[in-house]
């Protein structure tokens, strides 16, 4: 899709002085150490593994906004929150080297596969994510983490699935709600927002709140709720993805995850270490489904107003070159007349002067002068109604087809030298929505070719023609010219085409062209037919359902 | 002093202008045609602004051909300010364009023009559109009332 998309890649970190960047990642090491302390003390299953672990997605979005430099900062950060709270040097050096790498892997496959930073802009991407980050990613780090306490003994070999489990689910949680919300409110794109849509952002806000409170009891304790009410948060976080941003659908989630979590401790506090565990588990896949579809549906309303918008724009930039390649047409079609003309006038001027000094080759020339100006002078008309034709905006109404063609044939009666000889006969034409202006064009340039091609030929006969079809109007035009040769059927209506056999008429080769490019303009078909000696018949269909 | 019915010709092109006038010449038509290069020096002529005109003698304009595009005052401007004054309001006013477009033709009678002419390609006879219309507004068309310069 040729839709820009922001920096794909953030393998060129944002450049920073040396001081500056060491103090962000200070920052980043701090603010992970902190989410990680909050995260071990909700460890049941074991001191070292929680099912609510922010620090993956802290770690995640860090990497993915810092480059890939940034990794220490998480390494210590980790080591530190870990060494802090429980095991040996060596199992937090291990757990520590797990959440680094988990980071680097999530970052790198991000990178490469779903526009790294802009990952929740496009639909796609935000799938990718999830399944690369969310689910791929942080195996690494439950692996490591598990293994680490296994081996030291901190952990027994029964107990691996279960915590690897918990490990797991908590990274995946911290994944999908936390670094979705860093790299939006970071990276995302702003949109400015009309103060009704505040006022909308404020109550959808206050109505996610109070579900918060009905589902999970966050606020003030509620008795116990059957599992399927957790869904009620769905259609709130449908309604922030669907009218606001991705950056305000991270936040909902987030909002929703943070309510969850506390609302779960709550309930869940005096039933027991073991059953909380189970509750936060429960909760986390709980949350990564809501998550997931919140940003995918957030993403992909984005990208298809991004899409729209685009498509607005060029529509507006070629409608806009359309208007002035218009303008331009007709001040060179005046600018190129007025010279021609003089040399037209000229030419005429020294044959009336000095004809019976100039020979007949001379004479024969100034002809020639005057033949090739009044040709360019046609050729310059046809190109400016050819330019005029392709015009979308000219006003359309309902016509009386019928009065259109009678019109059309009074005036290439008049406009042609020999049209009185031509016997014209105008049926009951259905009515048809169109610019009254291009159709009558339309008309006049078969029946002028009508005149031109029946030269010669008797009886001189044209009829005008039309049905009505399932869901469009069929106008005809048949002649009993010479026709035309049967193989170029699908090229006359193309400009500048002129058959070596219609040379001998005059014309520029423009007619059909214009013809065709103002039918199709009204959401209509052109097509002609001859066997090539019985005359022809040309016909253009116009839609009779709905305003096209 | 030329008392034969006037017909004013207004148009930036000297060109055009000659032939024009070589033309009327040519067909014997009786007619003073009076030439001016911008819509500032017809509307002296015709009296509409003082001054900078040599004062011509009794001058009875009939009709007025005029060109569409002009630079400084267009042929819109001057057909405008021909039909704001008392005296000219119903002068007969050609419009002589190289312009075919309907919305031009349209914006001239909308301002009052007569007719419309179209600069025409003409071989055969140089100017003979002119020739054509000036007859027509000179021999065959009453007009309604003279425009007698006081």
């Amino acid at each position: 899709m040729p839709v820009s998309l922001p920096p794909a890649r953030s393998r060129t970190p944002v450049k920073t002085w040396p001081l500056r960047r060491t103090a962000i990642l200070l920052t980043l090491s701090a603010v992970y150490f902190g989410a990680a302390k909050l995260g071990l003390a909700l460890a049941f299953v074991h001191a070292s593994a929680t099912a609510v672990w922010p620090p993956t997605g802290i770690a995640l979005a860090g990497l993915l906004l810092l480059g890939y430099g940034a990794w220490p900062a998480i390494a210590l950060g980790a080591f530190v929150a870990n060494i802090t709270t429980h095991g040996s040097v060596a199992t937090c050096l291990g757990i520590a080297a797990g959440n680094t790498l988990e980071a680097l892997a999530g970052a790198w496959l991000v990178n490469r596969y779903a526009h790294g930073r802009a990952a929740f802009l496009t639909g796609l991407d935000a799938f990718r994510f999830t399944a690369l980050a969310g689910v791929l990613a942080t195996s690494i780090s439950a692996t490591f983490g598990v293994l680490s306490l296994t081996l030291a003994g901190d952990a027994t070999w029964s107990r691996f699935g279960p915590i690897w489990a918990t490990w797991w689910l908590g990274d995946m949680g911290g994944a999908v709600v936390v670094a979705p919300l860093i790299l939006l409110w970071s990276n995302g794109p702003r949109a400015t927002w009309t103060s009704a849509r505040r006022v909308e952002a404020a109550c959808v806000f206050v109505v996610l709140l109070a579900a918060g409170q009905g589902i999970f009891g966050w606020f003030a304790p509620v008795g116990t709720n059957p599992v399927v009410l957790k869904f009620v948060s769905m259609p709130i976080l449908t309604w922030i993805a669907y009218r606001f941003d991705p950056r305000t659908a991270a936040s909902g989630v987030v909002v929703l995850a943070t309510m969850a979590v506390l609302g779960t401790l709550r309930a869940a506090l005096p039933a027991g270490p073991a059953q909380l565990n189970d509750s936060l588990l429960m909760l986390q896949i709980y949350l990564a489904v809501a998550a997931v579809s919140t940003l995918v549906l957030a993403a992909a309303v984005h990208e298809r107003a991004r899409i729209e918008q685009a498509l607005r724009d060029a529509t507006a930039d070629l409608r806009d070159a359309l208007a002035e390649v218009e303008a331009f047409g007709h001040a060179i079609s005046h600018d190129l007349r007025t010279p021609m003309q003089t040399a037209l006038n000229y030419a005429g001027i020294i044959e009336q002067d000095n004809r019976p000094v100039l020979g007949t080759e001379s004479i024969r020339h100034l002809r020639q002068i005057q033949a090739s100006m009044t040709a360019a002078g046609d050729l310059l008309d046809q190109l400016v109604k050819f330019v005029w034709a392709g015009q979308q905006t000219a006003p359309k109404v309902m016509l009386d087809m019928t009065a259109l063609a009678r019109e059309a044939c009074a005036e290439v009666v008049v406009a042609s030298e020999d049209g009185g000889g031509v016997h014209f006969e105008v049926h009951d034409l259905p009515p048809a929505r169109g610019n009254p202006q291009m159709l009558g064009r339309v008309l006049h340039n078969l029946l002028s070719n009508a005149i031109k091609f029946t030269r010669g030929k008797a009886p001189r006969r044209v009829v005008i023609s039309g049905r009505i079809e399932a869901d469009e109007n069929v106008y005809s035009v048949t002649d009993t010219g010479v026709g035309f040769d049967p193989a170029l059927r699908d090229s006359v209506f193309q400009p500048f085409l002129r058959p070596k056999a219609e040379r001998k008429f005059a014309g520029t080769g423009l007619g059909l062209a214009i013809v065709a490019k103002i039918v199709r303009g009204h959401g209509g078909r052109v097509g002609a037919e001859s066997d090539g000696v019985n005359g022809a018949r040309f016909w253009f269909t116009l839609p009779n359902r709905g305003e096209r | 002093m030329n008392l034969f019915p006037g017909v004013l010709l207004v148009d930036d092109d000297e060109d055009y202008l000659y032939v024009a006038r070589r033309a009327i010449e040519r067909a014997k038509l009786l007619a003073d045609v009076r030439v001016t290069r911008d819509g500032d020096e017809a509307l002296r002529v015709l009296g509409l602004r003082p001054g900078g005109v040599e004062p011509a003698a009794p001058h009875t304009v009939v009709v007025v051909m005029l060109d569409l595009r002009m630079p400084g005052l267009s042929g819109l401007d001057v057909l405008r300010q021909i039909r704001e004054h008392e005296r000219t309001r119903e002068l007969p006013v050609v419009m002589v364009s190289t312009s075919n477009q309907p919305e031009d033709v349209a914006r001239c009678y909308e301002l009052g023009a007569n007719s419309y002419v179209v600069k025409r390609m003409e071989a055969e006879s140089p100017g003979g559109f002119v020739v054509d219309t000036a007859r027509y507004w000179v021999e065959l068309n009453q007009p309604p009332r003279a425009y007698a310069r006081r």
